[in-house]
């Protein structure tokens, strides 16, 4: 298949001289830039453009911030077709909501709460979108709209010294308290991924016929969906299991980390038209 | 032998070998060298004048400065329009006279520049850099040497006197000035009083150089009367109406006017509004000072009178041509029918009115309608306006129905082909004709119906008649209905108007209609029109965001002319960015070249600016496209109007090796709020069919950016590549 793909590309650049696209050029090779505010903990210090856990008064300004790698083609003056990695690095702060945890070992529990510290994410998102120019312009030059699924893939990652929850257990049979630390939240690395639509839209300029800069904003669909069940259902994450156990923990609170960097990102991207 | 050294000996003494103008006229063109006007970047000449303006101790230098940009693009658009002769008969005469009437002051000849306009207005120019220009249809006015020659004196003090630069800085000076209570009215009116009082001086001072001639003081008097008679043709003649009888076909007196209206005098007309004095305050300002003059011994000829009779008549015969151009049938019809009477056997002329009865016959069918941008831009003129004897001509055409105009057409036509058998153009209006009789549903049948007399030929008219057979019952109702309206109408003083024809022209007889019913009649009313054929049955292939091409062929090589670049910037002082409008222009012209060159789409570039000394004949070929397009735009509905004008088209054909032509252009436009437009277009025309081939226009709510124009043209010439 990857033959295939090769020979097709290989045909069309170079058989096809006077080729579709600006000045005949249909490959664009390129990095991009996304943010958007980060309206809910985008740091382990729990920073977010609202402010601090959730004080509306204090806190940083913060941003979540995402790098691509891209690779598009103009299969036609209207048309292209794109190929695009993400990668972003952030972190699920704890304290942010209340998650509570029930030890999965103690049925008896009388005390839980959220986890101290936070656990770092990074992401790789892999998009395979379609590019739709605008009756007037030429692919890649002009404005567009975008389209196109996604893979999400997420690694966590975290430190018992950090994250870990203290629980103090009830012993009905001898009537006896003990203090535990809860610090095993499962595998100290975990994988997850999961599907998306990515819709948006740009403009794309091209400066000396060569370099092409663009900028506009995108969103994924079901993050936004998400989101709005989130706003709903007043933080009620109807997606994952309502009851959280230490081991399951991350696997049930990682999405709305990564849903709230997808929701929504404006972005700035530089390319080169290769050939 | 000596019949070939014996011109060649000649030549020198001549300059040029006088047209056989009893025989043919051959249209002015451009010849030579090209001066530094036509050759030199318009930037560094605007930037050596200001160099120069800023060294001299001048008021005013801001809006001078502005000036030099806006003259010196104007003279540029002049000269370059294709429509400038240089070192042809008429341009070489002018400065013949110019050379009388500055024999003593050469300092001031060599700052001159003299040149003929290709155009019908009766008006002269003059620029502060010594550049003036006369037009064609003022020279064919003109009654003998002694006014020209005044009309160039008066030319020259307007650019001894700097009038030009003069009325520049006060007509801005006006616009800028606070008018307490003033309307544009007023302002108007201030900016004319100034204008008039710089013609005035130009004829005063005009009239002063006249007098160290040997001309005729009062030919400066009469010069005023050629001015003032100059809506009325070249001559006045009586039409008659024996110009298109023939031995079988008498015209009806009933068609033509016995009586015509006089000639208004408007000498006194209120020039309050107007930016020359009336004709009478000049005349009656040079009759003061010329009555006193001693005018003995002067004349009205010092070069020649015959030369200037034969410069008159080759002005008048291209004005005639210029008429056509912008589709002023009956005036170019009148002004042919005046040069036929001096030169009936000239095939020219001939041509001229061929063409001219067939556009009449096809604006009587509706076939071409006049809208605002039109040269005449309420169509033909009503006959009440016209004055004197072209007001018979204008009766005549409104008067007789369409039909039987193109039968007169046909019949004049036809018998000139017969006369100029080898030229194409006239068959090819015969042919045309014969399908506009089909279009009107006549044939053979309805001349020979009824035979009065010709008894002889009674037989042969009887068989052509058996010929004729009518098919079915709504062809024979047909005829019947046409048989009631020549009784009704007693129209049958046609009837014989072909007899001959039939009995004698045997290819007349096989070419015209057999019957009265239409056959393959196309939508546009008739069918084979050859030369230069709008291609009706070309189907729009597609359609979409303002692109359209229709074409049968594949355009593989185009002629791109003169691609148009202008920047408009209302924050600006300057609206319009010449200077920057240039620099783009020229670098718009290599990106359009670029883009070809990358999808090997074969291009040739006819772009005056980019012409050397010794592209003369770019030039010409220039002027020849561009007459093409002045007449394509002067009708109604462009994408369909039929070109006439166009004679020397194939030979641009021929030399470029291709029929299409691209029209691409960008305007730029930057609102004072700082709203910007961008507006692009790429047009092709088919110049052999007449026909438009490629249209794309788009407007972009952005500025001109270089990504912008080079994906836009980049994208006409891959989908030209790739139409299917």
């Amino acid at each position: 298949m990857r033959l295939y793909i090769y020979t097709f590309i290989l045909f069309s650049s170079l058989i096809h001289a006077q080729s579709t696209g600006y000045m005949g050029k249909r490959f664009l090779l390129g990095y991009g830039f996304h943010t958007s505010p980060a309206i809910f903990g985008a740091t382990p210090n729990n920073e977010t453009i609202i402010g601090t856990s959730g004080n509306a008064t204090t806190g940083s300004f913060a941003f979540n911030t995402i790098h691509e790698g891209f690779l598009e083609f103009a299969a036609s003056s209207k048309w292209m077709i794109c190929f695009s990695t993400r990668y972003y690095k952030t972190a699920y702060d704890n304290a942010l909501y209340t998650e509570y945890v029930f030890p999965a070992n103690s049925y008896n529990s009388s005390y839980f709460d959220s986890p101290d510290g936070f656990y770092n994410i990074r992401g790789l998102t892999y998009t395979l979108y379609f590019k739709y120019y605008g009756s007037r312009y030429v692919a890649p030059w002009g404005r567009y709209v975008m389209f196109g699924p996604t893979i999400n893939t997420v690694k966590t990652s975290y430190d018992p010294a950090i994250m870990n929850l203290g629980i103090q257990n009830y012993y009905y049979n001898n009537g006896t308290y003990s203090d535990t630390l809860i610090a095993n939240f499962g595998p100290k690395e975990q994988n997850f991924t999961g599907v998306n639509l990515m819709l948006g839209f740009g403009r794309s300029r091209i400066i000396a016929n060569r370099v092409v800069v663009d900028y506009g904003c995108n969103l994924q669909l079901f993050s936004v969906v998400s989101g709005a069940v989130d706003i709903v259902f007043d933080g009620e994450d109807l997606f994952t299991s309502t009851k959280n156990t230490n081991t399951g923990y991350i696997e049930n609170t990682y999405k709305r980390r990564v849903r709230g960097l997808n929701r929504f990102n404006v972005f700035l991207k530089v390319g080169i038209l290769l050939f | 032998m000596i019949k070939y050294i014996f011109p060649f000996i000649l030549f020198p003494f001549f300059g040029f070998s006088q047209q056989n103008l009893k025989e043919n006229y051959i249209p002015l063109k451009s010849t030579g060298t090209l001066p530094d006007i036509f050759t030199r970047n318009i930037r560094n000449v605007i930037q050596e004048d200001i160099t120069e303006l800023n060294k001299q101790k001048e008021s005013d230098k801001t809006l001078k400065r502005t000036y030099l940009t806006e003259a010196n693009y104007e003279i540029e658009k002049i000269v370059k329009s294709g429509n400038t002769l240089l070192n042809d008969e008429v341009t070489v005469y002018l400065n013949k006279i110019v050379d009388v009437i500055l024999k003593d002051n050469l300092s001031l000849r060599n700052e001159l520049h003299v040149y003929t306009l290709k155009s019908s207005v009766v008006n002269a120019y003059s620029y502060d850099k010594g550049y003036i220009f006369i037009d064609i249809g003022l020279i064919a006015q003109a009654e003998t040497e002694a006014q020209l020659a005044f009309i160039l004196c008066h030319e020259i003090s307007h650019y001894t006197k700097k009038h030009h630069i003069n009325g520049y800085v006060d007509n801005k000076k006006i616009d800028s000035q606070n008018y307490n209570g003033k309307n544009r009215q007023d302002r108007l009116i201030e900016k004319c009083q100034y204008s008039k009082e710089k013609e005035s001086e130009a004829d005063v001072e005009g009239l002063k150089l006249f007098e160290q001639t040997n001309y005729n003081l009062k030919q400066a008097e009469k010069a005023f009367d050629v001015l003032q008679y100059a809506h009325l043709p070249f001559e006045l003649v009586e039409f008659n109406k024996t110009f298109f009888e023939t031995e079988h076909f008498k015209l009806p007196s009933r068609y033509f006017l016995k009586e015509v209206s006089s000639i208004r005098n408007n000498s006194n007309e209120d020039d309050t509004k107007l930016t020359h004095p009336n004709t009478a305050k000049r005349k009656s300002a040079i009759s003061d000072i010329i009555t006193n003059r001693n005018n003995s011994g002067k004349v009205d000829y010092i070069l020649n009178k015959e030369k200037f009779e034969y410069i008159r008549d080759l002005s008048r015969l291209e004005l005639c041509r210029l008429y056509l151009k912008h589709r002023d049938y009956p005036n170019a019809l009148y002004a042919a029918y005046i040069m036929a009477n001096k030169y009936p056997n000239n095939e020219y002329v001939a041509e001229i009115i061929s063409k001219c009865l067939f556009s009449i016959t096809m604006f009587g069918n509706g076939l071409i309608n006049y809208g605002n941008d039109s040269y005449l831009e309420n169509g033909f003129p009503d006959y009440k306006d016209v004055e004197s004897y072209p007001q018979q001509m204008h009766y005549f055409m409104s008067k007789m129905p369409a039909n039987e105009w193109t039968m007169m057409s046909l019949n004049y036509v036809y018998r000139n082909h017969q006369k100029f058998p080898s030229n194409k153009v006239i068959e090819c209006y015969s042919d045309s004709l014969f399908n506009m009789m089909k279009s009107i549903n006549w044939g053979i049948i309805d001349f020979v119906r009824i035979s009065k007399k010709n008894d002889s030929n009674e037989s042969k008219l009887d068989s052509l008649k058996e010929n004729t057979t009518v098919n079915s019952k709504t062809e024979l109702i047909a005829n019947l209905q046409k048989e009631n309206n020549f009784k009704k109408y007693d129209t049958a003083y046609y009837k014989e108007m072909y007899l001959d024809l039939f009995l004698n022209d045997k290819v007349f007889a096989s070419k015209f209609p057999s019957s009265g019913i239409v056959e393959n009649e196309s939508s546009s009313g008739f069918s084979e029109y050859t030369l230069n054929k709008g291609n009706r049955k070309s189907v729009a292939k597609k359609k979409k965001h303002g692109v359209y091409i229709t074409c049968d062929n594949k355009i593989n090589k185009v002629l791109l002319l003169e691609p148009f670049y202008l920047k408009i910037d209302e924050s600006k002082k300057e609206e319009f960015r010449y200077l920057k409008s240039d620099e783009k222009q020229e670098k718009y012209t290599v990106t359009v070249n670029d883009c070809a060159k990358r999808q090997d789409f074969e291009l040739v570039t006819l772009d005056p600016s980019l012409i050397t000394a010794n592209d003369v004949d770019k030039l010409n070929d220039y002027s020849v496209i561009n007459d093409w397009f002045s007449e394509k735009f002067d009708a109604d509905n462009s994408d369909k109007n039929f070109i006439l004008n166009t004679n020397e088209i194939n030979n641009v054909i021929e030399k470029y090796g291709t029929q299409y032509v691209l029209k691409t252009g960008i305007i730029n436009y930057k609102s004072k709020s700082g709203r910007k437009r961008t507006y692009f277009y790429s047009f092709i025309y088919d110049i052999k069919n007449n026909d438009m081939v490629y249209k794309k226009q788009e407007t972009f709510r952005d500025k001109d950016s270089k990504d912008l124009v080079n994906a836009k043209v980049y994208q006409t010439f891959y989908e030209l590549k790739h139409s299917k």
